[in-house]
């Protein structure tokens, strides 16, 4: 068997890393320092937005929304009894506002300015209703009033709880607060300096964010920066919120903390590729070391096939400095790309070396048949993978162009890196030993490849009637498969399982009846938030709409309003002082009372309406599990100090603080000033009102789901278009990026496969290179199919491991073609030995990338396992197809073709 | 060829007077259907058990049983919730087509009177409204016009489009599929001015007391992604029940059987 073609660049650059090898190394040293300055100052710019095109409609409105308004960086879920967690509230929100890059905290509702103007804001339902449900401002007044308001709306149609679900459960919390309080008072536990808050709690509600349970409380914290602006600096931001967490926890034994939100999850995530990450990363390289070491029965030989990756990897990140300027969530993967596909530049170019070296030929020789002959596949196969990169760069979406061009750039850089680096390298070592007056060592055999793999692509040659329609039956079974597979859009599932910080995104719509993340749209006027906002409380996946309509009067209702609200305070002003309270009446209006809750509890059941029932049955103590009542619960332990002790002193002394508080906290309530936007309590206006100073108004929708699942993010987006087509959410903004992703990930990788044939086409000069694609495509379908059979999904991470494929894939067709024509002889032992001797470089490549790439799959982020995963079963069956199904297709095509057969 | 106006005048009677005399064909068409489907669907009277499954506001499938008595050819109608626990006891009355509703609670012991609903309104959660489980007359409540014969699930069936009297439902209109053998709805489209809301399927189809019905019912809101399914577990066509039953008093009173 002889070799059939040399060149002449591979000459010279063989004959200059012969001759001087220490220049060429400290050019390259230079190059690499000048790099690394560049490097230095790359930013991560790890967030979403970065990877979306900047000119994408609903782009632009977050960043208006996001910029004008804050978006809660940090959600911090405080677990406890409601009073414990309340304190620990109280004391963690003024700590946090003092840090100077939060913009706002949000730890409870402005409860002052709704007891200050609370009727004039309500609609003329509500109006008419607290007017009358509060006209009667005694203790047993009220809790008539009450229950009266609870039959006209609630029990005598039920479809009302459904309407108002979340706003009934708001004031089921305030009413459990208001009993708890009688109670405290009745049993002495309180004085009845408590009555204040029991009555603002009845009449505003609980003003704390409380789940329905009342175990969980949230505290949002809002910065002064968008996410996309500083990375680094929110992260820190999150950081400064968790040590003023952590520092007051201390004081509050018992209570849990826990935070979620994008800062803190960003946060996880760099946790989960920490320390157990490193360590895989170590026994990744460790294996492919030892793999190497032993191949090449040298323990330095390894070494060099790193070295000029590094070098590669430090080039192009010093490109990217000089072109972006920073690392996208893409991008940041790219040095272990090029990795994962220079290494298989240096292991083709070491074999090669190692196989002439061992054939005793001079090392000047040597290196010259290593450049010209494998080199010249190794330089065709990083052009096609480059141009395969470059062809990504037809998208819009930035993420995908940046990743296009970086890996393209970097392909290339990497390949001249080894080429630069490797020679004198190689040179160096052969002195090293020529100085101890011995021969570097060459792996043994190593002018014979391996055989077995000759012996595979020769019984593939010899029987492609048994190859292919096997092939062409697992591949189409493959692709079957691949139409099955669904594809995950829910961002939770890509991150690692069991982190607090991604449960919580789960857990809070569960505990609070409401999503913690939003739809915004702006509004031109207070008007058309208000008109928005009636809207939008209509949908059935919206649970709650705030605007900043909720804290100014409507100017038209005025006129009616404002002398009933007058009336109104001269009726509360004209009362009698007559607090006394029979216990006997009360006894009567709590067993009423707890009719009616009960009543509203079982329809709430019945109807499905799941926050509501809940929270009563904590009321009445209800066990829905058990069809048994506490009794300890506050609506029975109430009724029974009042039942039992019907003389007692403190009833007459609590009916005398409760007229005290009530009648000046409703005549407050009834102020009849009308409210602009002016009057706006600072909370309230920080949330609605831009930055920019203009009248343009937020308007939050709160959905009653999280929107991480595709069906329920389309159900709200569906539902929230028949309002304003105008709504953006975070949610809706990934769903953006990964269809973005998918779309020019997939034209990409079309535009790819096109230039690589043309790549081949012409660099074989003929149809003879097309034959190179085979294992990529034999490789990618198989992919598919075991993807199927492991119930792995496609997501926007592992889809970027396509291009990749397409990387790495082309090199083993590229090699071994490249590797055949030069061979001469009988066609199948031209097969057989020109198998042998690529495919244990072939080999070599694929289990070192495939250990790299596996190594991911470990991870405990799953969108990054999964990236690991696809990307070791596709270099794996690229192995696989190269082997055994290349050889067949090449005599099927070749049988009647001197111009195909590559002569 | 100048074509006198007089005879324009006639080619347009006429081709108006075929239009009419067509629309007058296919609503006479539509109307016997719906007599039909009347015929084979009105029962006087029923005592039924049957599950209830519905999604609830936060997702999750929530299923109930209840007891059914219906009489005056579903005028007036009881269910008394057998299962879970929570509501067994539990009554609602239907009176004059639902038009009253009265909720008795047995934990409790009280009764409330729906006193405002609109017969739109979804039934208890439901994906039915009050309307849908009404038992009217179809002929009574829609024009339909036939819009094809065709095979559903192996079975012969008319394709109606139903659209509501003046004094009929308050749907923008509805498409049902009914046997043309045994003349029993098979599946109903609603439409609302938004466009397609729900759609019921009817489903095991059996006879008891020589009356055939269906056994389930499954009613997809598509606009809502959520489903109510009801299956029967007996019925009887053949004791009327006691008219005594539907009526407020004998809501408070233990089932005798």
């Amino acid at each position: 068997m002889k070799e059939t073609r040399q060149s002449k660049w591979g000459q010279t650059l063989a004959i200059w890393s012969v001759k001087r090898p220490w220049w060429m190394l400290l050019a390259i040293l230079v190059l690499t320092v000048v790099a690394l300055m560049s490097a230095a100052t790359l930013q991560m710019r790890l967030n979403f937005v970065d990877m979306l095109p900047s000119g994408h409609e609903e782009v632009l409105r977050y960043k208006e929304v996001v910029n004008n308004y804050g978006e809660a960086l940090v959600v911090i879920a405080v677990e406890g009894s409601r009073d414990k967690t309340v304190a620990f509230a109280d004391q963690l929100e003024p700590r946090l506002q003092m840090l100077e890059d939060v913009y706002l905290v949000q730890g409870r509702l402005p409860h002052e300015y709704i007891l200050e103007h609370g009727f004039v804001l309500q609609d003329p339902d509500d109006f008419d209703r607290s007017l009358t449900m509060f006209a009667d401002p005694t203790l047993l007044g009220t809790l008539s009033g009450f229950n009266s308001n609870l039959e006209d709306e609630y029990t005598e149609d039920e479809s009302n709880i459904r309407d108002d679900e979340v706003q009934v459960v708001r004031g089921l919390l305030g009413t459990t607060r208001t009993l708890e309080l009688l109670d405290g008072m009745l049993a002495g536990e309180a004085d009845t300096s408590v009555t204040q808050e029991a009555v603002n709690a009845l009449l505003a509600g609980d003003p704390y964010l409380l789940s329905l349970d009342r175990e969980m409380l949230l505290v949002l914290v809002i910065p002064t920066e968008a996410m996309w602006e500083h990375a680094e600096a929110i992260l820190e931001t999150t950081e400064r919120v968790m040590i003023e967490v952590e520092a007051l926890v201390a004081d509050h034994p018992d209570i849990q903390v826990h935070m979620t939100g994008m800062g803190p999850i960003g946060i996880d995530e760099m946790a989960s590729v920490g320390t157990y990450t490193q360590v895989l990363m170590l026994v990744a390289w460790l294996l492919v070391y030892v793999l190497l070491a032993r191949s090449f029965r040298s323990w330095g030989l390894p070494l060099l096939t790193m070295l000029p990756l590094v070098v590669g990897i430090i080039w192009t990140m010093g490109l990217i400095g000089v072109i972006f300027g920073s690392l996208n969530m893409m991008t940041v993967m790219l040095g272990l790309i090029l990795i994962g596909l220079g290494i298989d530049f240096t292991l083709h170019l070491i074999s090669r070396y190692s196989e002439e070296r061992g054939a005793h030929i001079p090392v000047e020789e040597a290196l010259s048949r290593m450049i010209g002959g494998t080199g010249t596949g190794v330089i065709t196969g990083s052009l096609t993978t480059s141009a395969a990169f470059f062809a990504l760069m037809i998208g819009d979406t930035k993420g995908v162009f940046e990743f296009g061009a970086a890996a393209g750039v970097g392909v290339l850089l990497t390949m001249l890196a080894v080429f630069g680096t490797l020679p004198p390298l190689l040179v160096i070592r052969e002195r090293r030993y020529a100085r101890k007056g011995r021969v570097a060592p060459q792996p043994p055999r190593a002018n014979e490849g391996w055989p077995a793999i000759g012996q595979l692509a020769a019984f593939s040659w010899k029987r492609p009637a048994i190859v292919l329609p096997l092939f062409f039956l697992i591949a189409a079974g493959s692709l079957w498969a691949a139409i099955q597979i669904e594809f995950e859009y829910n961002f939770l599932e890509l991150e690692p399982a069991g982190l607090k910080s991604v449960e919580l995104q789960r857990e809070i719509p569960e505990r609070f009846g409401l999503s913690d993340q939003s739809g915004w749209v702006i509004a031109e006027s207070v008007e058309e938030a208000r008109a928005l906002k009636d809207e939008f409380e209509e949908l059935s996946s919206v649970g709650e709409v705030g605007s900043v309509s909720d804290f100014v009067t409507v100017p038209s209702r005025m006129d009616a309003y404002v002398p009933r609200l007058h009336d109104f305070r001269d009726h509360i002003e004209s009362i009698p002082h007559d607090p006394a309270t029979s216990s006997a009446a009360l006894a009567d209006e709590i067993v009423r009372l707890w009719d009616n809750l009960d009543a509203m509890s079982n329809l709430a059941y019945m109807g499905g309406i799941d926050r509501v029932w809940p929270v009563i049955d904590r009321l009445t103590g209800y066990d829905n599990a058990t069809n048994r009542t506490d009794s300890t619960a506050v609506l029975p332990r109430l009724l029974r100090r009042l039942e039992n002790n019907p003389e007692d002193v403190r009833i007459a002394a609590i009916g005398e603080a409760w007229l005290n508080q009530m009648r000046p906290a409703v005549y407050a309530m009834a102020n009849p000033y009308p409210l602009t936007v002016a009057d706006i309590p600072e909370s309230a206006a920080k949330s609605y009102l831009p930055k920019d100073g203009t009248d343009r108004s937020l308007v939050n929708i709160s959905p009653r789901k999280a929107l991480w699942e595709r069906e329920d993010l389309d159900r709200f987006n569906t539902q929230t278009a028949t309002v304003s087509d105008a709504v953006v959410s975070t949610s809706e903004l990934f769903i953006v990026m990964t269809e973005e992703t998918l779309r020019d990930g997939r034209n990409g990788s079309l535009l790819a496969l096109l230039v690589i044939a043309v790549l081949l086409f012409v660099h074989f000069r003929g149809a003879f290179g097309l034959m190179a694609t085979v294992p990529l495509i034999g490789s990618a379908v198989l992919m598919l199919g075991t993807m199927y059979l492991i119930c792995m999904n496609y997501n926007y991470i592992n889809l970027i491991a396509l291009p990749v494929i397409l990387g790495i894939g082309i090199d083993d067709g590229v090699h071994a073609l490249h590797r055949y024509r030069e061979m001469t002889g009988e066609r199948v032992d031209r097969v057989r030995d020109s198998f042998s001797r690529v495919g244990r470089a072939i080999l070599l490549t694929s289990l070192t990338t495939m250990i790299g790439f596996g190594s991911i799959a470990f991870y405990t982020m799953r969108g990054m396992a999964s990236f690991g995963m696809v990307l070791f079963l596709g270099v794996g069956f690229c192995f696989v197809a190269t082997v055994l199904v290349l050889p067949a297709v090449m005599r099927v095509l070749t049988r009647n073709s001197t111009k195909l057969q590559g002569e | 060829m100048v074509i006198n106006r007089k005879y324009w005048a006639a080619i347009v009677v006429l081709i108006g007077l075929s239009f009419v005399t067509l629309a007058a064909v296919a609503d006479e068409a539509g109307a016997e259907w719906l007599r039909r489907i009347d015929a084979a669907e009105t029962v006087a009277f029923n005592t039924s058990t049957m599950i209830q499954t519905i999604t609830t506001s936060t997702g999750q499938e929530r299923a109930m049983t209840f007891k059914s008595f219906s009489a005056d050819s579903g005028d007036v109608s009881l269910m008394v919730y057998l299962d879970p626990p929570r509501v067994a006891g539990d009554k609602i009355l239907l009176r004059d087509g639902g038009d009253h509703i009265w909720y008795y609670m047995q934990r409790r012991d009280v009764t409330k009177h729906f006193a405002r609903h609109t017969q739109n309104q979804s039934m208890m959660g439901s994906d039915f409204s009050y309307e849908d489980l009404a038992q009217g007359e179809l002929e009574l409540d829609y024009s339909a016009t036939v819009l094809e014969e065709m095979e559903m699930n192996g079975v012969p069936v008319v394709k109606l489009e139903l659209f509501p009297t003046e004094s009929g439902p308050s749907y923008e209109k509805v498409v049902l599929w009914a046997s043309t053998l045994d003349h029993l709805s098979r599946q109903l489209e609603y439409y609302d001015e938004d466009g397609h809301e729900k759609t019921l399927y009817l489903l095991d189809f059996k006879v008891v007391d020589g009356v055939k019905s269906a056994h389930s019912m499954r009613m997809d809101n598509v606009r809502e992604g959520s489903s109510t399914t009801m299956q029967v577990l007996e019925i009887s066509y053949a004791k009327e029940p006691d008219a005594s039953l539907f009526t407020k008093a004998a809501l408070t009173r233990q089932l005798t059987d």
